[in-house]
């Protein structure tokens, strides 16, 4: 029986094709653009930092910090000596250890190395940190704090939502494959303050430990809002109100709240 | 006063639950404020930004969660480990 002339068109190939090409090119969309699938978690995202940007004025009005330098301690020449001999050696591990994540990114598109300028924690840090360390657990040497210290290499891979739980097991099979050892890994995508997976791993070659954060677009920029605020929890002063304390970890509650949770991401086991 | 305080070990690659690198506890006041401290080398409980580490994403230690009368038993050893040196000393 002829079709009527008013009825819809039959789907032929050529038609299939060009819906398979409108998804793409839906997906391809920036996600600032309403017809984005992703429109709708970006946009609560851009307010939810408005709003962190303005809370986190009002806090720092409210509780102002002093500039405070730690009072770097004479530790002694030894001691001294041993600490600049370990910074050294972590510096010279890096740049093999950073060739090789470069190679790594280099094998697939759609994800990149972020935040490379700071890959080397300062050695006045690493000093700081390990200081610190040795301090919070009793019997502990410098020396051991830092060549314990999982984070004075550290690198953040930086995905599309979409291709986060994937990219992110295969960049680690990658590591595997290229000779480091992974230490621990750590899913923090269920925790109030903190998204992401954060990863501690060795070089085979060098002993050297580095970290590896896998961070969507999202997650990498609620980190980076949240540094200061972050920095005054990490390093409290004496005279740092309890009251702020409660006030900078509700500052980072709330706005990680609004980080978009990637699929797949929670799947990803911790390992130890 | 305090309305609740939770003690954690404190464990890194070189410790256990047993014998742990360090003792550390959070304790959240009436009045909305909160403190966290850790039992340092110094002998005393001094506030600390270790949880709040592991809260971020730090690898370094896990925190395990015990009582108080474990934390008393950590705390004691640690200071016949120390040879019962007076608070404040020793600190880098």
């Amino acid at each position: 029986m002829p079709r009527h002339p008013d009825a819809p068109e039959l789907a032929t190939d050529a038609s299939r094709k060009t819906a398979t090409d409108l998804r793409a090119r839906l997906e391809r969309l920036s996600t600032l653009h309403p017809s984005s699938p992703d429109y709708a978690a970006d946009r609560s995202w851009h307010q939810a930092k408005a709003g962190f940007a303005e809370a986190w004025e009002r806090h720092k009005e409210r509780w102002p910090r002093p500039e405070h330098k730690p009072e770097r301690k004479d530790l002694g020449a030894a001691v001294e000596r041993e600490l600049a001999v370990g910074c050294d050696k972590i510096q010279a591990a890096e740049k093999e250890i950073t060739s090789k994540l470069r190679a790594i990114e280099a094998q697939q598109p759609g994800r990149t190395l972020v935040g490379l300028d700071f890959r080397l924690k300062g050695r006045d840090r690493l000093i700081e940190k390990a200081r610190q360390d040795v301090v919070d657990k009793p019997g502990r040497s410098m020396e051991v704090a830092l060549a314990l210290m999982p984070d004075a290499v550290r690198y953040t891979l930086r995905y599309d939502a979409k291709d986060y739980a994937t990219g992110v097991r295969r960049d680690v099979d990658r590591l595997k494959t290229t000779g480091f050892e992974m230490l621990k890994l750590k899913n923090l995508w269920s925790d109030p303050e903190y998204k992401g997976i954060n990863s501690q791993w060795r070089d085979g070659r060098t002993g050297q430990r580095f970290e590896v954060q896998f961070h969507t677009s999202i997650s990498f920029e609620c980190k980076q809002l949240t540094h200061d605020a972050y920095g005054r929890l990490r390093n409290p002063l004496p005279t740092t109100s309890r009251r702020e304390l409660a006030a900078l970890h509700k500052l980072q509650r709330d706005i990680t709240a609004n980080v978009p949770e990637p699929p797949g991401a929670k799947d990803i086991r911790n390992q130890t | 006063m305090p309305d609740s305080v939770t003690y954690y070990a404190v464990v890194d690659e070189l410790s256990s639950r047993e014998q742990p690198a360090g003792v550390f506890r959070r304790t959240y006041f009436d009045d909305g404020g909160m403190d966290d401290e850790a039992f340092t080398r110094n002998m005393v409980w001094e506030r600390s930004g270790l949880l709040a580490s592991a809260e971020r994403g730090d690898t370094a230690n896990d925190f395990v969660e015990i009582s108080e009368d474990e934390a008393n038993q950590i705390v004691e050893r640690f200071r016949q480990l120390s040879g019962g040196s007076e608070p404040g000393a020793g600190a880098p």
